[in-house]
């Protein structure tokens, strides 16, 4: 067994050396953590819930083309009149801003001294029911608004958190532009983009047909009984555009709007996949490079040992030891300014996504590390002593 | 001490092989001193590694102590090369990025030893070459004649029964050369250590008690 003082002696007389080996991993390391950082987020979001159902939910898309408020109302009043009708709609919904749709919405809302930009979905009260939102706290808006003074809001456990921490946040109150809003209820996480992506932090506002002031919504989403056809959506499409003059109407299912969202998420995580392959396997063809480079470069040395008493296998455990010191400076230098790039965006990254990064990138740099050192020094500790002493 | 028969050594490669040593037939003795002379490329430096188990023979067998050799792992190798055998290179072979102290200390970093034991001895063998007062130097701040006993220091640290020397003076002049074979002289009568060297010096060879003359890989003398 190579004693460990000498081998740490001998790597402080070989630092400059060293030193380029400890930048060379240094930035794979850089390079392989940013890239865990993208597919371990894409991999968490995939397994987290997405919060809310998109199957046998239909998508009717309104447009009022500019339409008066109140004319917009009365006719968009009559479409959910006809859609309920039919026995085959469990419960209908009007909203803005709904999942997989490209429209967002933002508005900064804020506490104290604390504010921030959230997203925003508007919903009427069948919202919740339709979509199969599960309230953590409180509950979603009904008619026991109507005669509040204040108006409502529910917001997601990410707004809720940021501003109350584990603090209950039901009944207390949000400031948005001059307006005070009170929170009624809180929603777990609510990926209104899909599976592979996080919505952040997210608040609801009600969609109030009773109130001339309130937003007339671009979607009403129909839940329908399962087995519904696409017959079913023709002959209603037919029905809907006798009744509605002025409205521009399309109906598309959630569940081909998700598929749609997810081709286009999952292609960029193939994308980011095969630059992922490409760079480790990059960084490991450097790497090997500079091991190969340096391992050449101690043949003699190796040849000395083995002339006094060392044998093939202590050569390379020597030379791969050596590699895993190495590596382990490099990572000391990468934690170091990954940690503090983590102090710095701590509001944009989320500590699971961070560590599980950091923990994946410091075992692929040792895996790669110890492999690149391992094939060249075996093939150097293997060679007669005597040739690798002729090899100076 | 050792005994070879009928050794052979062929380096071969996919459209040539080279005879470097044919039927070599040698004993040396406990506490002798044997040179070994002969031109260049007659075999000389692959006797010596053969001889210190630094290659192996094409054919042929190998004792050490009147043991048989040839089926012996790398693990045993190693431990017969740190134990009973000393290493003197023509080229030195120091390792630049290590000290005096440290380079003397490379064979008992392979044994079971406490570090204030392996300085012990290490000193004491770096007294004995004369040295003992640039221990902290490196090998690059050092002549040729100190790199030498450097590098003898490092043959005897570990107290080995036999030092094989592929021309130690080599590389140095006459009066540095004369310093060296003294101190192999003094190794092989006051320690009673069996030294086998090679040398192209006539001169020197003559000092040893025995030469062994080789031509074309054959033993002539």
């Amino acid at each position: 067994m190579m004693n460990l003082k000498h081998l740490f002696k001998l790597m402080w007389n070989r630092r400059k050396m060293n030193l380029l080996m400890i930048i060379e991993i240094f930035i794979s390391f850089i390079i392989i953590f940013v890239l865990a950082q993208s597919l371990v987020k894409f991999a968490v979001y995939y397994s987290e819930p997405l919060g809310f159902e998109y199957k046998n939910i239909w998508n009717l898309e309104v447009n009022s083309n500019n339409m008066e408020n109140t004319e917009a109302r009365k006719e968009i009043e009559l479409i959910k009149q006809e859609i309920k009708s039919y026995a085959e709609v469990i419960e209908i919904s009007e909203a803005y801003a709904i999942p997989y749709t490209s429209v967002d919405m933002r508005t900064t809302v804020e506490l104290d001294d604390k504010e921030i930009l959230t997203n925003m979905m508007l919903g009427d009260d069948n919202y919740a029911e339709v979509l199969g939102i599960e309230l953590v706290a409180g509950r979603w808006f009904d008619e026991q608004d109507n005669a509040s003074n204040y108006k409502p809001i529910v917001i997601n456990r990410k707004l809720k958190e940021y501003f109350f921490g584990d603090e209950e946040a039901v009944g207390k109150f949000l400031g948005q532009r001059d307006d005070q809003r009170l929170i009624i209820g809180v929603v777990d996480q609510i990926k209104k983009r899909g599976e592979l992506n996080d919505f952040g932090k997210l608040l609801f506002k009600r969609i109030n047909p009773e109130n001339p002031d309130s937003w007339i919504g671009e979607s009403i989403l129909i839940k329908m009984k399962p087995g519904t056809n696409m017959d079913f959506e023709e002959k209603l499409m037919r029905r809907l555009s006798i009744i509605s003059n002025n409205f521009t109407l399309e109906m598309r299912s959630l569940e081909a709007m998700r598929e749609r969202s997810f081709d286009k998420y999952s292609s960029i995580v193939y994308i980011f996949a095969f630059i992922s392959l490409f760079l480790v396997i990059n960084v490991s063809l450097g790497l090997f490079g500079v091991l190969w480079y340096n391992i050449n470069y101690r043949k003699s040395e190796i040849g000395i040992r083995r002339s006094f008493g060392s044998t093939a296998r202590s050569i390379y455990s020597q030379i791969v030891g050596e590699t895993m010191v190495i590596s382990t400076f490099s990572l000391i230098l990468g934690s170091f300014i990954v940690f503090q790039l983590y102090v710095f965006l701590r509001n944009w990254l989320r500590p699971d996504i961070f560590y599980a990064s950091y923990i994946i990138s410091v075992l692929v740099i040792y895996l790669i590390t110890a492999i690149c050192a391992f094939y060249p020094s075996k093939l150097a500790a293997d060679i007669e002593p005597a040739e690798a002493l002729h090899d100076e | 001490m050792i005994q070879l028969n009928n050794i052979d050594k062929v380096y071969a490669t996919n459209t040539i092989e080279t005879t470097a040593l044919k039927a070599i037939n040698l004993h040396v003795e406990k506490g002798e001193f044997v040179s070994v002379m002969g031109p260049s490329g007659c075999g000389k430096s692959t006797l010596l590694n053969i001889i210190g188990l630094l290659d192996s023979a094409t054919n042929g067998e190998v004792l050490i102590d009147g043991q048989s050799v040839q089926k012996y792992g790398d693990i045993k190798l190693a431990k017969l090369r740190n134990q009973k055998i000393g290493f003197v290179f023509q080229s030195f072979h120091l390792i630049n990025d290590l000290s005096v102290l440290d380079n003397v200390e490379i064979p008992l970093l392979y044994r079971r030893m406490s570090g204030a034991e392996r300085k012990r001895k290490a000193l004491a063998a770096l007294e004995k070459v004369g040295l003992k007062a640039r221990t902290k130097h490196f090998p690059n701040q050092l002549s040729g004649g100190q790199r030498q006993r450097v590098a003898i220091a490092r043959a005897i640290v570990g107290e080995p029964e036999l030092i094989l020397a592929d021309e130690p003076t080599g590389n140095l002049d006459s009066v540095m050369g004369a310093e060296i074979m003294d101190i192999l002289m003094r190794l092989n009568k006051e320690e009673n250590t069996t030294i086998v060297m090679v040398t192209h010096d006539e001169h020197l060879a003559k000092q040893t008690q025995r030469i062994i003359r080789l031509f074309d890989g054959s033993q002539v003398g």
